[in-house]
């Protein structure tokens, strides 16, 4: 290894390293955004999904999604389903790195899920949903994300882009959000026969606010690490990757908080946190390529975006997204790939794009409804109707988060 | 009894179980149009060159928000459906 690439080696290793602080700020984001009476059931969820994830995608998954090595280095790349990397075995330390990359991408893209289905759906549901999600839905998709950048899909010499997964990690983890957030229904009583939907307030802004923190280091990691190892950056521009990441977040949490000063009459702090996430989201896919000017454009048109698509899903298209997870991962993970094509490049990139999110749309969409579909099936995902009115602490754990606290009004309520 | 001579009971059972079978078509149509506008842009990449793939592929994805729309309004619920 010469000195060059031993200094991308270690620093695109320090970057890894800062992922799991992007798990960590997601999981405190669905706690947060969640009722009290699930807050505990929500992050051991989170825990354990986590935990499904990455020992599926290390048992399988990274198989399956075949070694991206080949971009980097510009050898021949591993076919799909390689025998040799079942279990990561005969993967030099190298093809190790990007392995572990997408061990913590995968824990991250299976957290999106739960947000969506907050309150309502089962442990051991969700780990057998992480277990499918980390088997197929996301290596599938990463094997389209890597391939097509030596033309399997692209469009002429240019593939599509994304560098920091904001479509192999946000959308389709945004798309499994949706498919089960219509699997489960909604919650109870959210909406009601006549009338507005029932607001349902998170129970802990704290959370959620300290969890956008700590997934905007995880971010600024997970960019850094991504535009290294696929859009084969050299260690200086890591340094655009951290200005385009922050100023996107900066700008959409901005913008989110104007627009909802203006439609509500005052800022709304979760919908401020879900634009600072959607800042985030959506400046993955270009922040290797993306000129900063750019990257708060496209900060700012999620900030907006992210407040009018999760008022749209709530009221209009009657989706329960306790957390605005469709809004924040898909939608905005969507313009994130578009925003690419907008501002950095040629017609043919927009149209290496177009096709990448056709990929999602049209191919990785149905694959992940039809499988969460049929695993709800046999391992029904809701929980009973009295474990949801009890509170998923008390119904699947035995004990609530908050034992000292007074219990909730509605639990006396007389059937 | 209704003015068709059948009770409101199992005419209200009759048009819901009309309703579900929509809804449930109205899903598998949008799904079956995402693959189809995906089919067609995987195959103008496959077999077709210079600029015409490109129009391929938005008329494929024009096909794909056809079939986004029918699945969200499938997955709609009817009215009186909710809680």
């Amino acid at each position: 290894m010469n000195p060059d690439m031993q200094l991308s080696f270690g620093l695109c290793l320090v970057f890894i390293l800062l992922e799991p602080f992007a798990i960590a700020g997601l999981a405190l984001i669905n706690t947060g955004l969640g009722r009290s009476r699930s807050a505990a059931q929500a992050i051991t969820t989170a825990l354990c999904v986590v935990s499904t994830a990455a020992l599926v995608y290390f048992v399988c998954g990274f198989a399956a999604a075949g070694s991206p090595l080949f971009i980097w280095f510009g050898g021949s790349g591993k076919s799909v389903l390689e025998p040799a990397m079942f279990f990561f075995r005969g993967a030099g330390v190298l093809t190790l790195v990007v392995a572990i990359f997408g061990v913590f991408s995968v824990g991250l893209s299976s957290l999106i899920p739960i947000g969506a289905s907050a309150d309502r759906l089962r442990l051991g549901a969700a780990c057998a949903s992480a277990g499918l999600f980390a088997a197929l839905t996301y290596p599938v998709f990463s094997f389209f994300s890597w391939h097509s950048r030596a033309g399997l899909f692209g469009t002429g010499s240019v593939g599509f882009l994304d560098s920091g997964g904001s479509g192999f990690i946000n959308v389709v983890g945004g798309l499994t959000a949706l498919s089960v957030a219509w699997i489960l229904g909604p919650r109870q009583g959210k909406y009601p026969p006549k009338g507005m939907p029932a607001a349902i307030p998170a129970h802990n802004q704290v959370f959620v606010l300290f969890g956008c923190m700590l997934a905007g280091v995880g971010w600024l990691g997970l960019n850094s690490a991504g535009a290294m190892l696929y859009t084969s950056i050299r260690p200086e521009g890591a340094v655009l990757v951290i200005i385009n990441t922050t100023f996107a977040a900066a700008a959409a949490a901005l913008t989110s908080a104007v627009t909802t000063r203006i439609r509500f009459r005052r800022p709304d702090a979760s919908l401020i946190a879900n634009g600072w996430m959607a800042g985030l989201v959506a400046s993955s896919a270009g922040c290797a390529v993306l000129k900063p000017a750019a990257a708060i454009i496209t900060g700012i048109v999620a900030g907006v975006l992210v407040v009018l698509s999760v008022e749209w899903f709530e009221l209009h298209l009657r989706i329960d997204d306790p957390c605005g997870s469709i809004s924040v991962h898909a939608v905005c993970g969507i313009w994130g790939l578009l925003a690419v094509g907008i501002f950095a490049g040629s017609g043919a990139q927009f149209t290496a794009q177009i096709v990448g999110i056709a990929t999602l749309l049209g191919f990785i969409f149905p694959l992940t409804y039809g499988l969460n579909w049929t695993l709800n099936r046999f391992i029904p995902y809701r929980v009973s109707l009295d474990g949801e009115r009890q509170g998923l602490d008390l119904h699947e754990l035995g004990a609530d988060a908050y034992p000292e606290f007074v219990v909730h009004a509605d639990e006396f309520l007389q059937r | 009894m209704n003015a068709a001579g059948l009770p409101t009971l199992y005419r209200d059972y009759g048009l819901r179980i009309l309703n579900r079978h929509s809804t449930v078509n109205m899903k598998l149509g949008g799904f079956l149009l995402l693959l189809a506008g995906w089919a067609i842009v995987v195959t103008a990449l496959a077999i077709l060159h210079g600029h015409v793939v490109a129009a391929f592929v938005y008329a494929g994805f024009g096909v794909e928000i056809l079939g986004l729309m029918l699945v969200f309004r499938g997955h709609l619920p009817a009215s009186g459906d909710e809680e």
